[in-house]
């Protein structure tokens, strides 16, 4: 046993010597640079321009770090190359730091690129283990690296932050996709589902005297002035805060971007998809002409999809459960109880049957890409996968039809129980 | 000569279920869905019964040799030349297994983490285990299994339960997936899934008694077979058909995905832990048994001496395949389609000419 | 050459010599170790003075004491009737005149009319000389002469029963047995004619008295703690465990020093190979001198090269107590405050006294504290390097910048540094116990402000990693176990080098030889991680976490103890209203 014992030393001994010599993976973290944004756009020179923004130690307590030169707290590099690993060396010639890819918050393609197709890059970021499945994709509409050096986060100390949450905001607004390059990957090579990709772009707009309404779409949706979400990114009327944008999305057909969406037609694709979480609609109030009710919407349960193929067609039936609550109504009609209830309930239900149904159809007839995902629930009327694959459906997507329901609920009506009209010195006269 | 080991049900049965889902962290869930498509669970199911029928059949035969492994019993069948003939063949089957899971393990590893180490130096950590296991002994090796295979099994149904998010029950559509032609005639011979349930009948001396035997193998085909069940599942719910057959190493792709708020994000390397646990128990027990086997084969007084040169064989041979590729080539194609000649008829085979031999002279 | 003699021993095989390891049976008839039928036949007698003493220890509170059995029982008498014969012998075995703290009392006797010469013998400083003077000196020089009615011939007897009145006073038939005895606190008395010598125990130790336990403390729970003498120690034991079968078997250790030694264990529960193999073990020790259990733990464990102790020392009665009612045995011995229980396995070594009388909720949340502890402890600083070597994608983003930024102006690779603050904290941590004791505060502040502060703020390393070091020293510190707590700390460095070589993939290779190591060891003849591997039935209720007081209904079922289980299935049986209060009365004992 203890000859045993020796000889297991001994052999442990030969074997760890050579390995003391070499650690040959370790990496400190502070000789590394952490890319935390990544834009890809078509290179003048080359097949890509890429632009990385690299974290900087963050400032201290002793005030330094931070980036006191051009407070920002990350640096810029831009360089022009064949492909993203070769970029990365080109960078590094200049980079004092080895670049690492793994904490990539964000990465942004401008829309020229993506409308050439993207799959040879996502390939590439699927192959390479640094990359996080869970980072969102940008379509900027006009260049990445514009995009990126828009970004000035002044809500937050430090930038990782912002690109984490700001891309979470669909939680709350429902203007821009839920998109996950996990999900982008996967539905690009899906052939029952199509990627989306956030829509961001730098405000055009420098002060308030440039502010105009020509490039929202809110004529397209039917109404006289622009919602929070008829707009396109970069079109918002707003100053202060980053110059960055997002909102709305980009439709893709496969790794090749087909088109735009305006916020509005977000939130009703969010619907669709059922990552809907909750956000602040404005309704035109069904009794008083020019006035609006605001409430607040979430989705009380996953949307239901019911698919069917008929005489090869798909028709899709989609049934939605929503409840809300009164956030202000305008007009101080007392739409907290009785009828007016159900009136404001029916309104609200057919006004989202409306929009959803031109949501719908520009899907299918502007772009014919199924972003939404309906294939996924079509698969389950096939046996077997060579049938499904002989189906087609991407390309039956275009004669799809749709019925849609909606329920709707008030549920509770904020903090005021009954609305009351305010009194003004004429009108108090009048109700005394 | 020496005293012999026994240990319970417990450790035999972790030590099975190990053995049989440490393929798991490889490729099972992949070979699934090359196989069935869509319908990689069913498919699980299915070679999961065929395994289970077919130790039920084994199971029956093996009654009057309890105590006794597949050498014994293959002494009594065809004498000396039949317990060296299938000592070898165990020995090659034992150390295919062996040689290929170090070097899939170790490539893994290097794709994962250690990416600039050679491969050499990955491998030498698993020869350490290796060594050191088979040093310490089937009795060390059991208890380590005894709770180290908890951990595993828990930290892998973590890993599960952390992307139940992404899990899309449509992805499991449509429901028959390549079909029932590839999935319940071709995808039989997959059954060699449980290959390693041939490692029972080498462990029954440990077992003693028959019914430890046969609750042992149930239990362990029970369970490993709920693990691959769950693993395939969640894969192929998880990733949709065609893309999940591009991805070289299933669990840790699903590992990837677990992001929890802010803060917990992108623990595949937790995920590490088990992963190279699970692989070294794996690689330990086979080596200990390459050793046990051929010293019962040839009746040698002690093992120990073999172990240094048995392992210097195993970590030179698993250096020949020249690329990752074309070690999944052999070990997909060749050898998990044929394992289970080995696995289940040998065995079958085996037992039948015993009764044959014992019949006679009794006649 | 030596070394090439040693070359060609590693590489060449031998032929292993055949050890039989000792493990521990369930049935420990058939065990054939257990030779000393002698002992057998003693224990019957033994049995009884231990009984008659635990009446005396209930009717009144004298001292407790146990009859020093002759271990040495082969010597030949060697007494003689002459009493200068025996002074010559005694003075010549004690160096006397060189000796002097050994006082030798001549003194005459009269009985019956005759004058007997005797002396007594005794060491000044380790006898009361009170009891001395009025229970033996007084009635054997002044009452001696009273008329007493009785027709004894033999004066031995005589004396024995009708002139000492000390209570304990024993026969001695050779010179070493007085001795012994006399090393021991003891008098012996020598009478002229009489080829046997008397004993009478008549110690008093300088020592400490009965102090509250110093390292393993407890809130709830008795606040007493063994002290450095034998007769003390196994009287708290003997105070708290209320047991007839209780036995305390005498043995002495050295060949030299001749220290006493008690082994403890309950005769009906604790498994007979089990003693058989203590008792083994502890005869077999060859050693001139003994002076601490810490020196005896070395000569009894089964592996000298684990990092984990395999043996429980413990200063307190209670623990002891609760582990001789699971059927273990404890080894006291002279000298020594902490007494060792054997066998533990890796669950005892994590537990405190305390675990038993707290309600099982909060024992548990302990519980489940102390395996974090364990964890960080080992693991920590290695799991810091891993993952800033190799695994940056774990990091959350915003950490990594901290880190980040924190290591910039730091000189040192990681490992240097994690390696650096590690050692300085062990220098710490040895220098407070090593400084006296007045100026042991300023240590804190030293260790505090140069390590924590001043280290930091010459950028010699970065504050994560005395964070990381300082919940390590914590984690370290919660292992009730002090032994163990070593462990770990040896271990820790293993793991950081593993972890520094090849991130996580290192560790868990770690873990696993740890693990085989761990397995593979036996305490005692019961494997060391048991009940968790190998798995024993039923184990489970005391193994990790433990369960209700009324719940554990078995005793540890690798103790292989005579009666399996503790109490019945219904141990509080005023749950039940129907229940016969007799009725379940025999279910009480069937192991």
């Amino acid at each position: 046993m203890a000859r045993g014992k020796l000889l297991v030393i001994f052999l442990m001994l030969a074997i760890i010597c050579p390995v003391m010599t070499s650690c040959f993976d370790a990496k400190e973290v502070d000789d590394m640079g952490f890319v935390i944004a990544l834009g890809l756009d078509k290179g003048k020179t080359n097949a890509l321009r890429m632009t990385l923004q690299i974290a900087k130690p963050m400032a201290g307590d002793n005030g330094g770090g931070g980036g006191k030169d051009d407070g920002l707290p990350y640096a810029q590099f831009s360089v022009e190359a064949p492909s993203i690993y070769s970029g990365l060396n080109m960078i590094n010639t200049s980079a004092s730091k080895q670049i690492s890819l793994t904490h990539i918050k964000v990465v942004v393609f401008s829309s020229e690129l993506a409308r050439e197709g993207l799959g040879p890059y996502l390939h590439a970021m699927v192959r390479g283990r640094e990359f996080r499945p869970n980072m969102p994709i940008v379509v900027a509409r006009n260049t990445a690296e514009e995009y990126l050096e828009s970004v000035d986060p002044k809500l937050v100390v430090n930038a990782t932050k912002y690109y984490e949450l700001v891309y979470q905001s669909y939680k709350y607004t429902g203007l821009i996709p839920k998109v996950e390059f996990h999900d982008f990957y996967l539905s690009s090579e899906s052939l029952c589902k199509n990627p989306v990709a956030i829509l961001g772009n730098t405000a055009k707009f420098q002060s308030v005297d440039e502010f105009d309404l020509k490039d929202s779409t809110y004529l397209e949706h039917g109404r006289s002035s622009p919602f929070e979400g008829d707009f396109y990114a970069g079109d918002i009327p707003a100053l202060g805060g980053s110059r960055s944008e997002n909102i709305g999305l980009a439709v893709f057909d496969g790794d090749r971007m087909v088109g735009e969406l305006d916020g509005t037609n977000t939130t009703f694709h969010l619907l669709c998809t059922g990552d809907f979480v909750h956000s602040y609609w404005n309704v035109p109030d069904p009794l008083s002409e020019g006035h609006y009710v605001l409430l607040d919407i979430k989705q009380s349960r996953k949307p239901r999809h019911h698919v069917e193929i008929v005489e090869g067609k798909p028709v899709i039936h989609l049934t939605f459960n929503l409840e809300g609550d009164l956030l202000s109504v305008q007009s101080t009609i007392d739409y907290e109880a009785g009828d007016n209830s159900m009136i404001l309930e029916s309104a609200v239900e057919s006004y989202i049957i409306d929009q959803l149904l031109q949501y719908l159809d520009k899907t299918v007839n502007e772009f014919q890409s199924d972003i939404c995902g309906f294939g996924t629930h079509a698969r389950g009327l096939f046996t077997t996968w060579a049938e499904w694959e002989a189906y087609q459906w991407k390309s039956k997507y275009k004669d799809a039809t749709f019925t849609v329901d909606v329920n709707f609920k008030v549920r509770r009506p904020g903090l005021i129980l009954r609305s009351k009209s305010s009194v003004t010195s004429e009108s108090g006269s009048d109700t005394q | 000569m020496k005293k012999k080991t026994v240990f319970g049900n417990w450790e035999a049965g972790a030590i099975i279920s190990n053995l049989i889902c440490a393929k798991v962290f490889l490729d099972s869930p992949r070979l699934a869905v090359e196989t069935a498509g869509t319908a990689a669970w069913i498919f699980t199911i299915y070679i999961a019964i065929l395994a289970i029928i077919g130790f039920t059949v084994i199971q029956r035969l093996y009654k009057p040799y309890e105590g006794k492994d597949l050498l014994d019993i293959a002494e009594l069948a065809a004498g000396n030349i039949g317990r060296v003939f299938v000592g070898l063949v165990i020995i090659l089957c034992l150390g295919w297994s062996t040689t290929a899971y170090m070097r899939l393990f170790s490539e893994n590893m290097k794709l994962i983490s250690l990416t600039t180490s050679p491969l050499s130096f990955v491998e030498l950590f698993y020869m350490v285990c290796l060594v050191v296991g088979a040093y310490l002994g089937m009795e060390a090796l059991s208890r380590l299994h005894a709770f180290a295979v908890i951990i595993i099994a828990a930290g892998f149904l973590l890993i599960m339960l952390g992307v139940v998010n992404y899990i899309d029950l449509g992805n499991l559509l449509p429901i028959l997936g390549n079909g029932a032609e590839k999935i319940f005639i071709k995808g039989a011979s997959k059954v060699s899934a449980f290959f390693e349930i041939l490692v029972l009948f080498l462990l029954a001396p440990f077992l003693k008694k028959y019914q430890n035997f046969r609750a042992t193998g149930y239990w362990s085909l029970g369970l490993s077979a709920v693990f691959l069940l769950i693993s395939s599942f969640v894969f192929s719910s998880v990733f949709p058909y065609p893309s999940s057959l591009e991805r070289t190493i299933p669990i840790f792709h699903i590992a990837r995905l677990i992001k929890l708020g802010r803060f917990f994000q992108r623990v595949e390397s937790l995920f590490l832990f088990i992963w190279a646990a699970s692989s070294l128990l794996y690689i330990s027990v086979t080596f200990y048994f390459i050793l046990f086997t051929f010293q019962k084969t040839f009746q040698l007084d002690y093992y120990k001496p073999l172990i240094i040169p048995f392992a210097i064989i195993i970590m030179s041979v698993s250096f020949i395949p020249s690329d990752f590729t074309e070690i999944i080539g052999y070990e997909v194609n060749l050898f998990r389609n044929w394992a289970w000649i080995v696995a289940f008829v040998m065995p079958v085979l085996l037992l039948i000419l015993a009764r044959l031999r014992k019949k006679k002279p009794a006649r | 050459m030596d070394i090439k003699k040693r070359i060609k021993n590693l590489l060449f095989f031998h032929e292993p010599q055949m050890e039989k390891p000792f493990i521990l049976k369930e049935d420990s008839s058939s065990d054939g170790r257990d030779n000393s039928d002698i002992e057998k036949n003693k224990e019957g007698s033994r049995k009884k003075k231990n009984e008659d003493l635990l009446l005396l220890k209930k009717l009144e509170k004298i001292k407790l004491t146990d009859k020093k059995e002759g271990s040495d029982k082969e010597e030949k008498p060697d007494i003689s009737k002459q009493l200068s014969e025996n002074k010559r012998v005694i003075e010549e075995r004690f160096s006397i005149p060189l000796n002097g703290d050994l006082i030798i009392r001549k003194f005459d006797i009269t009985v019956k009319d005759s004058v007997i010469a005797a002396f007594l013998i005794f060491f000044d400083g380790l006898v009361d000389t009170k009891v001395i003077n009025d229970d033996i000196l007084q009635p054997l020089m002044l009452l001696s002469n009273l008329d007493i009615k009785s027709d004894g011939e033999n004066i031995l007897n005589y004396i024995r029963s009708h002139i000492l009145p000390h209570n304990q006073l024993k026969e001695a038939r050779t010179h070493q047995e007085v001795i012994d005895e006399v090393y021991f606190g003891g008098c012996g008395l020598y009478i002229d004619g009489l080829d046997t010598a008397f004993t009478a125990d008549v110690k008093e130790f300088p020592g400490r008295s009965v102090e509250r336990p110093n390292n393993e403390l407890v809130i709830r729970g008795p606040q007493e703690g063994f002290t450095e003498s034998l007769r003390s120690n196994t009287g708290l034991i003997r105070k708290r465990l209320m047991d007839q079968k209780l036995i305390t078997e005498n043995i002495i250790i050295g060949r030299r020093s001749r220290t006493p030694c008690s082994i403890m264990y309950v005769k009906d529960i604790a498994n007979d190979s089990l003693v058989a193999e203590v008792r083994r073990r502890l005869k077999s020790i060859e050693v001139d001198h003994i002076m601490d259990t810490g020196e005896l733990e070395q000569f009894i464990e089964d592996d000298p090269s684990l990092p984990t102790p395999q043996v429980m020392a413990t200063e307190r009665p209670d623990r002891v107590c609760s582990m001789l009612t699971e059927g273990r045995v404890a080894i006291v011995m002279h000298g020594s405050p902490f007494v060792l229980v054997v066998p533990v396995t890796s669950n005892d070594i994590m537990y405190s006294a305390e675990d038993q009388y707290l309600r099982f909720p909060y024992s548990n949340l302990l519980r489940i504290i102390r395996i974090l502890a364990l964890l960080m402890s080992l693991l920590l600083p290695a799991i810091f390097l891993a993952i800033t070597n190799y695994h940056h994608e774990m990091i959350p983003t915003d950490l990594l910048l901290a880190i980040l930024s924190a290591r910039e102006k730091v000189p040192f690779p990681s490992v240097v540094e994690v390696f650096l603050m590690e050692i300085s904290f062990e220098l710490i941590r040895e220098a407070g116990i090593r400084i006296p004791g007045p100026i042991g505060p300023t240590l804190g502040i030293i260790g505090a402000l140069i390590l924590g502060q001043a280290a930091v703020e010459a950028n010699i390393v970065s504050p994560i990693l005395i964070i990381v070091v300082a919940v390590t020293g914590l984690g370290s510190f919660a292992i009730p176990n002090f032994s163990a707590g070593f462990a770990f700390r040896i271990l820790r460095f293993g793991f950081i080098i593993l972890s520094a070589i090849s991130g996580f993939l290192g560790i868990t290779v770690g873990l696993v030889l740890m693990g085989l190591w761990m397995v593979n060891a036996k305490s005692f003849g019961v494997p060391f991680v048991s009940p968790v591997a190998p798995r024993t039935s039923g184990g489970f209720s005391d193994a990790v976490l433990k369960s209700p007081v009324w719940k554990q209904e078995k005793r540890p079922d690798y103790m292989n103890a005579k009666k399996g289980r503790k109490q019945p299935h219904i141990s509080r049986r005023w749950i039940n209203r129907d229940v016969d209060s007799n009725k379940s009365d025999s279910e009480d004992n069937n192991g």
